[in-house]
């Protein structure tokens, strides 16, 4: 077997029908182009679902009080869980049941204390102002802003439960009325949500150094049960969960998205395979002549499979090209105008040159696959009949 | 000390079904000698012409070409006494359309020889020897028939084979180009191949030094007698 012959041939043989061979080039771009920013926007999606729900979320680590509301002494615990190791932030955080009211209308949530100079918060500030140490500024969600008519600049009525045991709720000073500015609104997930400083809710709680849960940040979010696991070594006291575990609803959305990629992946294999199985198969039986006349002359099978191989090869390696430059493009113009953009909720397609090259590399064997069963049916045609025209 | 016939066949029985096509041939061509062989249209010349050339294995009887016994080789030996034993020339669709002249003549050389520019020289050369050079760059599907044929014979000469198989080579020419392909196909026996053409037209049948009938699969005129002669120029 002699490859140069074989790739000459292959070449000769393609141009022979351009039409053919630009519908099979056209169908593994096509695959490549659409599927890779298919799968990159899907990624974008489980990323900013995973960003939103845990970077500007509850955090990757939870660690909640074993018995009762509060953790007690929780600055000194964030301080001790932030050293461990792939811990980027561990920041506490407090809640209080409260009653929000502007414009005669009103809403009951449960107000966030927050620490304003942490780096990670639950939230993402779409309008207005980040919150700073202050016990007359809060921030509302974006949906809670709507149905109580408030923006940026108004004032709320809020009453925060401060009691830890309802059989104090009607003391007189088992709440508290407080008159906040509306400092910036937040989007999606805290949408419904309201957040002050953590040293006035705290504060008021009667501890400043209280607090519901310690939040723990780590950089990949794959290795949260691992830290978690760390922690509870850290703290046995605690309830500590992992996100995984925590929020059911983030992990099958998660999962969702994952299936819907592979999902996407093999569509894109498919609608590679397919046509250029079809085309190639077509394309050797339009050849059978030319393929008695190689016998004739002496090619072998092993000649005859590489040459017809090599056409595939030849067509997944245009195709996978072509298909790579149109996929980059399309992504660079979803990243500039996102399919999604909602309350700071932005899906921008996630690509890496890994990924790239990694589907690039798949489509191009699955062209090289696609054609091998053509390459060997035009390796065991029986030239006699063909070359006698009776078939 | 002879060498061994370029051609040899015995008792070739080739069945399809429960038809037999090629009944008992019995055929010997020495180097140097054209044959060929006529008959009807279906009574087993093209089958006899494709056992002899490998391109179908007899169900009985023993074959020898160029002393080598393609009937014991592996598919991937046979296609090398093909690509070096045997030359084809057929009726038709001879070329691949997609080549040149040029690279239609040097396919066989650049497989056999692995050098391409070395394969290219030797069908420049060739291509010129026919009368073609200013056709060598053309692609095989504007050629006339004529000169297609003409490549083709340059083609199936290119490797120097011992034997040479044509199949109605002149079926679908006129006469002037008829006679280019015959005189092209008569220097074959000149540079000492063997020569087997397949031919309806018994004016093509005597150019050949020795004419052979086929009927119902059979051999009308006994061949192993025959001596060898030399091709009439």
């Amino acid at each position: 077997m002699n490859l140069r012959i074989a790739l000459f041939l292959a070449r000769r043989g393609l141009r022979e029908s351009l039409f053919s061979t630009g519908l099979m080039v056209v169908a593994i771009a096509i695959g490549i182009g659409f599927q890779v920013p298919s799968t990159a926007n899907l990624q974008g999606y489980r990323a900013e679902l995973l960003a939103q729900s845990l970077d500007a979320g509850f955090g990757d680590v939870r660690v909640r009080p074993n018995k009762g509301l509060y953790l007690r002494d929780a600055d000194a615990l964030a301080s001790r869980l932030s050293r461990l190791p792939q811990v980027t932030e561990a920041t506490p955080v407090v809640g209080a049941v409260a009653q929000v009211t502007a414009n005669g209308r009103s809403s009951s949530l449960t107000l966030f204390g927050v620490e304003p100079r942490a780096r990670f918060h639950p939230y993402r500030v779409v309008s207005g102002e980040p919150l700073v140490d202050s016990n007359e500024e809060v921030l509302i969600g974006v949906s809670l802003a709507d149905r109580l008519g408030v923006a940026v600049g108004d004032r709320l009525k809020v009453r925060v439960l401060l009691s830890s045991y309802p059989r104090l709720v009607l003391d007189d000073d088992g709440y508290g009325d407080y008159s906040l500015l509306v400092r910036g609104l937040v989007g999606f997930g805290a949408s419904d949500g309201a957040f002050v400083a953590r040293s006035f809710l705290a504060g008021e709680l009667g501890d400043e150094n209280l607090a519901s849960a310690v939040l723990i940040h780590i950089p990949n979010h794959e290795n949260a049960s691992a830290v978690a696991a760390e922690v509870v070594q850290a703290v046995p006291r605690s309830v500590v969960r992992a996100w995984i575990d925590d929020s059911h609803y983030l992990q099958s959305s998660v999962r969702a998205v994952e299936t819907l990629a592979q999902a996407s992946w093999a569509m894109g294999i498919l609608a590679v395979g397919i046509p250029v199985l079809a085309l190639l198969y077509i394309s050797t039986l339009h050849r059978r002549r030319q393929i008695g006349l190689l016998t004739a002359m002496g090619f072998s099978r092993l000649d005859l499979f590489a040459t017809f191989l090599a056409q595939a090869l030849i067509l997944g390696l245009a195709g996978a090209i072509s298909g790579g430059a149109l996929a980059i493009g399309l992504v660079r113009y979803l990243i500039r105008h996102p399919v999604f953009n909602w309350q700071a909720f932005v899906i921008r397609p996630v690509l890496s040159v890994r990924d790239l090259a990694m589907t690039m590399s798949v489509v191009l064997l699955t062209a090289v696959a696609a054609g091998t069963y053509p390459a060997w049916r035009a390796a065991r045609l029986d030239p006699s009949p063909i070359l006698r025209g009776i078939e | 000390m002879t060498s061994s016939p370029a051609i040899d066949a015995r008792g070739l029985v080739r069945r399809y079904a429960d038809r037999t096509v090629i009944d008992h041939v019995s055929l010997t061509v020495s180097a140097g000698e054209s044959v060929s062989l006529m008959g009807t249209s279906g009574c087993g010349k093209t089958t006899l012409l494709h056992l002899l050339g490998t391109l179908d294995r007899p169900d009985e009887g023993q074959l020898l070409i160029a002393g080598q016994d393609p009937t014991t080789l592996g598919e991937r030996k046979r296609a090398r006494l093909r690509r070096e034993t045997l030359g084809f020339v057929f009726q038709q669709s001879n070329l691949l359309p997609s080549l040149s002249a040029l690279e239609n003549v040097a396919l066989p050389a650049w497989r056999v020889s692995g050098r391409r520019a070395e394969a290219m020289d030797r069908a420049a050369a060739l291509l010129s020897r026919f009368g073609l050079a200013a056709r060598a760059h053309a692609k095989a599907h504007i050629l006339s028939l004529g000169e297609a044929q003409r490549v083709a014979v340059a083609r199936a000469l290119i490797n120097s084979p011992r034997v040479v198989l044509a199949d109605e080579p002149s079926g679908s020419l006129d006469s002037g180009s008829t006679n280019a392909v015959l005189d092209a196909l008569t220097e074959v026996c000149r540079l000492g191949a063997a020569l087997l053409v397949v031919t309806h037209d018994p004016g093509v049948a005597a150019r050949c030094g020795r004419q052979l009938v086929m009927r119902d699969g059979r051999l009308l005129q006994s061949d192993s007698a025959s001596p060898p002669a030399r091709a009439q120029a």
